[in-house]
């Protein structure tokens, strides 16, 4: 089963979710009162989910039992279409290129995406909108996988940009709900998401276009070749690397482009554990090492890659100390982890950049849907009104704690190994990128801890009535409806006085997370001799595989020891369920500064959007535009209008005068002729 | 040695189907009257499939040792097979109208199946006497056509008013025709090729004012700006699926004839040309897109549209290279699957709401979505929108024409694209933003629904993975380049 | 057949042909005109005799100046409704400018190409080489000019005919009675645009 794999199999794994989001699409044809029933729908969807999942653990094996285990499995690449005018040659071809890297993603797309539309069972039970969040589910799915297998950078554009608008459809899934207070609300976070990632995606178009004209080739294995051989410019190699970093650092969430991530949050949980926590922000992360082969030709790209995931991982973490919001704490501690990924490729980690991604996949999807469990317990995410959770979920409880221990990089969690070995790269690269990722260790460990604290420990704080976030609802005005609860009113609305465990289809998933949260990092354990990160090279030229660093006992000890001083700092100040933020009372100014997010928003929507932009260039655009602009496309549109009236009265209808213009045009050719004939 | 009379299966198919279309019609009296439409389509398909067949065969049709007058490549047998695709759609399109508006149903399948086969042969033919015979029997078949709806005077009016202008052109054709006898003294392509390059440098005025002529003759078949001032008349005049013939069959065939005279016999002489084809070509562009501004009536937008689209394919004939070629042939398809598309939706209202008004398409949308979508479609091909077909087959002329130095040309190409925009949109605000003057939804007849569909998925198709189509249309252009 | 006598017949000839084209452009009567009309084709058969072409001479007479001459006047006496007189137009200025530009193009390409006569030698007798070619070199062509012939008669006899078949756009459309008069109307709208000129 294991030993050979045909290219259509492959293209199965892509091509299963996308059946499913089309069937779900057409079923939307047939007039409503006779349309299947939306769970038999979700049943389809997963069912060709984990249909896909069997094909990329059958394709991961087939990689794995490879000559040279992750080696690349060449397919053809089919032409899609070619464009041939003279000097351009332009070919653009769609192909598959599998080898570790994709294998490894392959397989962690799929786990968690059926995961996930399995826990959404439970979690989106009843909402209207049932089918058409399973369609988009799974037109996410199939665009990420897209994205992973493409072995040419348009495909992969193409996927990366459908990948996005997935993401903008899932956020604002719930896009008739009102703002939370506080919160924007889920159609503007989903604009908010979309336009932000754009800003990035400029650049990546940028540079595709740019490394285009330069080799004529779309074809990533080809571009690396071509830039590791050094031949074209550096500095387009440059150039084209940071364009790509800029759509990484977009769709990733690097800082300054990181802001749109918490907003992100107001999508169902289910999504924001698959898109805003395993997959698609991982993707930034994925084209980097995709890419490493032109990353490694040009140091200032490396250079910029590793200094702001570096800043990306501080600033992060210090935000996610001081929320309220469990959500939010989650998705600062992944944007800081996606900058933790970004510093290790630009320290030259791909092994540990890749092995932290994947662990981290795993770790906080578990931690999302268990925000997501949470949620549906206590109909709120913020944690001032939880606490004391342990009791009612247990089970809950048991993978959250599992998860923030792994995060923390508690050995022997899967997590230690793969932080472990990014500080590894950063201690033999850069002392100081050492130094702020062993900061950023501490501050991990200790804000997980914190919200494990407030949220299952003293005693509970009651919880929000009903809806308070919407859960299931998609409508604005049941929003405010107590009657509106997550699990479709599974229980009478009556009973939430107490939170309570959820269902067997949302803690199942956490379960089975929790597996590879505790064991996926020993697959690169030192004393297996590095067998994943073997796997993982395969995919960049021999030249650039270098033997791993030691495992450094005096590493792995003081990290561990700081996450173990992060966890005890936070019992301290939070064990007792106290509410009070004591933190804050501490370090006012640091509170004030980290919960307003470094006043990024403001900075962006004040000052740069309100005051220079609106102020002055607005204005003077506005007047341009008025003016101008405007009195351009008037007059060309009054003298187009003009043109058009004249000549239209040429069509006289009289046959005459046809005959006349047919050959008083040819006339007035030859007579032309004849002028530069006689010249 | 005999000729190889084999190499004209398709055409010979065509011609005895239609002798049987109306016999079958004039012995049979009872048969109901969208049958002839439907058996003439049968034939077009059989002579579309004996097309097929010719892939890969080059050879000529040799009247006497020496002398071709006819080749069949793969240049002929890309147009023969979409000359008959053409046809099959508008015999389907045209069954119900003519059931319900026109007499001589069989005659109207039989001039329809002989139209085609008179572009076949334009497409065909080496030498100027064939061509030009081809070109008359093609242009017979359209004045019976367009004038075939007798009771209606508009139809008199454009079928007199086409033929007129169409002997008109026809003698200033063969004016030019014998200027260039006169002075390379040969019919055949490969002779006049010949005779010019051994001319070298020195061109007479003849020549050139031959090819004025010329250009003057298939300028009206195609309908070029200055001599296109029938089609709006013709257009509007016509019997709904005519006017969808004259825009598709007529426009193609002319255009192979045009492209393979051009690039074949008269290639030597290319500078001499070049620049007469460019600036019809640009003056048609902005002509026709300008004045589709001013249209009330859908088919004389279409008109317009059609003229605009025949600058466009100018700029093919004008580069005369290979890469235009496939171009050529990759936009005719293109922009004929869309126009049928077109077509066949005002064909389906027309024959519900007999009105061919744009005002009258308004709320279109809610009346009738799938019509609405569909010529959504149509129109955003036409306008060039990418992911439809117009998209690319336009992107791949322009880059032709920039190639081919004809910079500027494209340039006006490109802007006038922009203006046609404009037109096709005023369209799509009716449909969609007006409200419906006529309340009421209604049905598309099933088997138009069907036609409409095919054409849609094509129009997609060309759009998404134009591949397959532009590799045909290279292989055949390639072929007028082998040497 | 160079000499003085075929010069004079020549331009003799060329005087008839041009002279009468202009009577058939500026006769009142259309009966006139094609009186004049039959003139001209008899001055073309005449200059084809001083080119050597005797067949297409003969064919000229018999085909043009009798057959067709004699059709178009039945026709016309056959017509007694029609209008015969020749309408004004705003175009004689124009037409003039454009046909004086193109004739003074020909006379001037006619003059100063260098045909290549000589290359050509002498001509044969005509009959038997047109005959020859039309079943031989141009034997498809020729086929392919009966296939526009019989398409040309069935198109006329379908204009003409009264039709064995009517259309049956009352059954269909439902709405039968409105259809008709619209497309009355349109009928009538065209009589005021085929003298205003659609737009």
């Amino acid at each position: 089963m294991f030993d050979s794999i045909n290219e259509f199999q492959v293209w199965l794994i892509y091509l299963l979710p996308l059946a499913s989001c089309l069937l779900i699409a057409a079923q939307y044809v047939i007039p409503a009162p006779i349309r299947p029933n939306p769970r038999s729908l979700s049943t389809l969807s997963i069912l060709l989910m984990a249909g896909s999942f069997l094909l990329a653990l059958q394709t991961l094996g087939v990689v794995m039992n490879a000559a040279e285990p992750g080696q690349m499995v060449g397919f053809g690449e089919h032409r899609w279409l070619s464009i041939a005018a003279g000097d351009i040659h332009l070919d653009v071809p769609i192909g598959i290129r599998l080898d570790g890297l994709t294998a490894v993603m392959l397989v962690v797309v799929t786990a968690v995406a059926l995961l996930v539309q399995f826990y959404s069972q439970g979690y989106m039970a009843g909402d209207p909108g049932y089918p058409r969040y399973y369609a988009f589910l799974s037109l996410f799915t199939t665009s990420m996988l897209g994205l992973v297998l493409a072995d040419n950078m348009l495909m992969l554009f193409m996927h990366w940009e459908l990948v996005g608008l997935c993401s903008y459809l899932l956020i604002g899934f719930w896009f008739a709900n009102p703002a939370r207070p506080g919160y924007t609300s889920p159609a503007a976070a989903a604009k908010k998401a979309f336009i932000v990632t754009r800003a990035g995606d400029v650049g990546f178009l940028i540079a595709i276009l740019l490394i285009w004209t330069r080799t004529h080739t779309f074809n990533i294995l080809e571009i690396q070749e071509i830039a590791e051989a050094h031949r074209i410019p550096d500095h387009i190699i440059t150039l084209f690397a940071l364009g790509v970093f800029a759509g990484a650092a977009g769709k990733s969430a690097q800082f300054p482009l990181h802001t749109w991530l918490p907003d992100a949050m107001e999508g169902p949980t289910p999504v924001s554990a698959l898109i805003h926590a395993a997959t698609m922000v991982a993707a930034g992360v994925y084209l980097v090492a995709r890419l490493f082969p032109v990353y490694e030709a040009s140091e200032q790209a490396m250079d910029v890659v590793a200094i702001i995931g570096a800043i990306t991982a501080l600033v992060a973490a210090t935000m996610g100390l001081v929320m309220r919001d469990l959500k939010r704490v989650l998705a600062y501690s992944t944007i800081s982890q996606l900058g933790y990924m970004m510093l290790a490729l630009g320290v030259g980690g791909l092994v540990a950049g890749i092995f932290h991604l994947m662990n981290h996949a795993f770790f906080k999807a578990m931690l999302f849907l268990g925000s997501g469990s949470v949620n549906h317990g206590t109909n709120t995410f913020d944690m001032h009104k939880m606490g004391g959770l342990r009791r009612y979920m247990p089970i809950t409880f048991a993978t959250f704690v599992i998860g923030s221990l792994s995060l923390a990089g508690i050995p022997p969690l899967s997590g230690f190994w793969s932080k472990d070995e990014i500080l590894v790269d950063a201690w033999y690269e850069n002392k100081l990128l050492f130094a702020a990722a062993l900061t950023v260790a501490f501050m991990t460990a200790f804000y997980m801890f914190r919200a494990v604290f407030l949220t299952f420990f003293g005693e509970y704080r009651g919880g929000e009535p009903g809806g308070g976030h919407g859960g299931a609802s998609a409508h604005g005005d049941e929003s405010h409806d107590a009657h509106a609860q997550p699990d479709g009113g599974a229980h009478a609305p009556a009973h939430h006085a107490m939170p309570h465990e959820s269902p067997l289809v949302m803690w199942l998933p956490l379960a089975i997370l929790a597996v590879p949260s505790i064991l996926s990092g020993l697959v690169n354990a030192p004393f297996f001799h590095h067998p994943f990160g073997d796997f993982i090279l395969q995919s960049v030229p021999e030249t650039l595989r270098h033997e791993p660093h030691p495992f450094n006992w005096g590493i792995a000890i003081s990290s561990s020891v700081l996450a173990v001083l992060g966890i005890a700092f936070a019992a301290l100040l939070y064990a007792g369920g106290r509410v009070r933020v004591p933190l804050s009372l501490l370090a006012r100014p640091f509170y004030v500064l980290f919960s307003h997010k470094y006043f990024l928003d403001e900075l962006y929507e004040r000052a740069i959007v309100g005051g220079i932009l609106y102020q002055g260039v607005w204005r003077l655009a506005a007047w341009f535009d008025a003016t101008v602009v405007d009195g351009a496309v008037n007059g060309v549109a009054r003298f187009t209008r003009g043109a058009s009236a004249i000549m239209r009265r040429a069509q006289t209808g009289s046959e005459q005068s046809y005959g006349l213009m047919l050959t008083g045009g040819a006339a007035l050719m030859v007579l032309f002729l004849f002028i530069t004939a006689l010249r | 040695m005999n000729p190889d009379y084999s190499l004209l299966i398709p055409e010979y198919i065509l011609a005895v189907w239609a002798a049987l279309v109306v016999a079958v019609d004039v012995m049979m009296p009872k048969l109901r009257r969208d049958v002839p439409a439907y058996l003439a389509a049968l034939g077009a398909l059989a002579a579309g499939i004996a097309s097929v067949l010719y892939i890969d065969v080059n050879k000529g049709f040799e009247a006497i040792p020496g002398v071709t007058i006819m080749h069949v490549d793969d240049y002929t047998t890309y147009m023969r097979v979409l000359l008959c695709g053409i046809a099959v759609f508008i015999l389907l399109m045209s069954a119900q109208f003519v059931r319900m508006r026109l007499s001589h149903a069989g005659e109207y399948s039989a001039i329809v199946l002989v139209a085609t086969l008179g572009g076949m042969l334009m497409v065909e033919g080496t030498e100027l006497i064939t061509s030009w015979i081809a070109l008359e029997l093609l242009s017979f078949c359209f004045y019976t056509l367009v004038s075939f709806a007798r009771r209606e005077l508009r139809s008199n009016e454009a079928g007199l008013k086409y033929m007129l202008l169409g002997a008109f052109s026809t003698a200033l054709f063969l004016y030019g025709l014998s200027l260039i006898y006169g002075v390379t003294g040969t019919t055949t392509y490969d002779g006049i090729a010949a005779a010019l390059s051994n001319r070298g440098e020195d061109l007479t005025l003849a020549l050139v004012v031959g090819f004025v002529f010329i250009i003057a003759g298939l300028g009206f078949k195609v309908a070029a700006v200055p001599f296109h001032m029938y089609t709006p008349d013709a257009y509007q005049g016509a019997p709904l699926p005519i006017t969808a013939m004259l825009s598709t069959t007529s426009k193609a065939a002319a255009f192979a004839l045009f492209f393979r005279l051009f690039t074949t016999a008269f290639l030597p002489a290319h500078e001499e040309w070049k620049w007469m084809i460019a600036l019809i070509a640009a003056v048609t562009m902005m002509w026709g897109n300008l004045v589709a501004l001013q249209q009330t009536n859908l088919r004389r937008l279409f008109a317009y549209s059609s003229i605009g689209q025949v600058g466009f394919m100018l700029i093919a004939v004008a580069a005369a290279t290979q890469d235009a070629g496939s171009s050529l042939l990759f936009h005719m398809a293109g922009y004929a699957v869309t126009n049928l598309a077109a077509f066949t939706i005002i064909v389906v209202f027309f024959n519900r709401e007999g009105s061919d008004e744009i005002a009258d398409l308004a709320g279109l949308a809610e009346r009738q979505p799938f019509l609405a979508l569909a010529m959504v479609t149509a129109l955003f091909s036409l306008a060039g929108m990418p992911l439809f077909a117009g998209f690319f087959t336009k992107f791949m002329l322009f880059v032709s024409g920039w190639d081919a130095g004809l910079e500027w040309l494209s340039g006006v190409a490109v802007v006038a694209s922009l203006i046609s925009l404009y037109y096709y949109l005023m369209v799509i605000r009716q449909m969609y933003v007006i409200a419906p003057r006529v309340p009421g939804r209604f049905r598309t007849p099933a088997l138009l629904w069907g036609v409409i569909a095919v054409l849609v998925v094509g129009v997609f198709f060309l759009g998404i993975w134009p591949a397959p189509l532009l590799d045909a249309a290279d292989t055949a252009a390639a072929f007028l380049f082998r040497a | 057949m160079d000499g003085f006598g075929v010069t004079a017949a020549f331009w003799g000839l060329s005087a008839l042909a041009v002279g009468s084209a202009l009577g058939i452009m500026l006769a009142r009567s259309l009966l006139h005109a094609v009186l004049w009309l039959i003139l001209a084709f008899a001055g073309l058969a005449g200059l084809f005799v001083t080119l050597s072409a005797d067949f297409v001479a003969v064919a000229q007479v018999l085909v043009y100046a009798g057959a067709v001459g004699v059709l178009v006047v039945f026709a016309i006496m056959l017509t007694p409704n029609s209008q015969t007189g020749n309408s004004e137009t705003r175009m004689v200025g124009p037409g003039l400018f454009v046909a004086s530009v193109v004739s003074g193009i020909m006379v001037y390409i006619a003059t100063q190409t260098d045909w290549s006569t000589a290359a050509r030698g002498d001509f044969p007798a005509t009959a038997l080489e047109i005959g020859t070619a039309l079943t031989n070199r141009y034997l498809l062509p020729f086929e392919v000019a009966s296939v526009l012939l019989i398409a040309a008669m069935v198109g006329a006899i379908v204009l003409v005919r009264a039709a064995r078949d009517e259309p049956e756009r009352r059954e269909l459309a439902g709405e039968g009675e409105g259809e008709v008069n619209t497309a009355e109307a349109a009928g009538r709208e065209v009589v005021a645009a085929g003298s205003h000129g659609g737009h």
